[in-house]
């Protein structure tokens, strides 16, 4: 064996040897339970200004207010055949 | 089909869900990435408390911004780990510190499918190495973190730090050289004392 070969021989068993401690070292951790399910409910949770910048958003603002008008006339249409009804049955008993 | 593209099918038709806003859909990529993103950052990081935040932040992070996703051909555990790794750079600038990882916290956790015993010992035997590895430029931290820890191939690795598989094979052997040298200067700095 030369000199040259036998240098890159070390270097070579070198590599090798800090590749094995690199994998003995760097291993995968399982996270703590407790850790897993305090991320789970922060996670799940929507934090305030998280839905303050969802309605500040105006084309959202737009659909939730259309939606709101809409259902309120629905409920004001309801509201005026019932009483409209209401009425006609009060005269014809009448 | 493969199981693999069956799987990627399937995690597709999951992300496009949750870019619609269905909560189970993030749910269920939560799941498969939460521990993935965790150790990432545990190992940037070195203390679980800053983890758990990070970890959390990632997810918030990636919730809020899931509807505006576009899927350009790499995988969605690259666009986490882009997440992840700008947090954690942003975690380093405003501290400008780097902890060492304390004596109860290595007790709390543990390898995967291990006994905790193991794990300790082990962990012991290899401090040194692991803050070898904490000095390296944050690109190098994440190679190895992502080539030991997650075991991906160089291509995978590629794809989520944007680079060719050429240039991930290049900077892992640059990586071997730098912390070889780096530990032989340890030793030779213990031996002196």
């Amino acid at each position: 064996m030369t000199k040259d070969t036998k240098k890159k021989y070390q270097k070579d068993k070198k590599m090798i040897e800090l590749e094995n401690s690199l994998s003995g070292t760097l291993i995968s951790i399982q996270p703590p339970s407790d850790v897993i399910q305090r991320l789970k409910e922060r996670i799940g949770k929507l934090e305030p200004n998280c839905i303050a910048k969802r309605i500040s958003n105006w084309e959202l603002s737009i659909i939730i207010i259309g939606s709101v008008m809409s259902v309120a006339m629905v409920i004001f249409t309801i509201a005026r055949t019932i009483f409209y009804f209401f009425r006609k049955w009060n005269r014809s008993i009448a | 089909m493969s199981e693999e593209k069956k799987k990627e099918k399937d995690e597709k038709e999951i992300l496009k869900q949750a870019s619609l806003g269905n909560e189970e859909a993030f749910g269920l990529l939560y799941e498969t990435y939460v521990d993935r993103i965790f150790n990432y950052i545990y190992y940037r990081t070195g203390n679980v408390h800053d983890a758990e935040d990070l970890t959390a932040r990632v997810f918030q992070r990636a919730m809020k911004h899931i509807p505006n996703y576009q899927d350009r051909g790499v995988p969605f555990s690259a666009w986490l780990y882009r997440i992840a790794h700008n947090l954690v750079a942003n975690w380093h600038r405003d501290r400008s510190r780097k902890k060492e990882v304390s004596i109860t916290e290595k007790m709390i956790l543990r390898a995967k499918d291990e006994s905790p015993e193991t794990t300790i010992i082990r962990t012991e035997k290899q401090d040194a190495l692991l803050q070898i590895i904490r000095t390296l430029p944050p690109d190098r931290q994440q190679l190895l973190i992502l080539k030991f820890v997650e075991g991906y191939s160089n291509r995978e690795i590629g794809e989520i730090m944007n680079r060719s598989e050429g240039a991930v094979k290049s900077l892992y052997h640059r990586t071997l050289l730098a912390l070889r040298d780096q530990e032989d200067d340890l030793k030779v700095e213990i031996e002196g004392k």
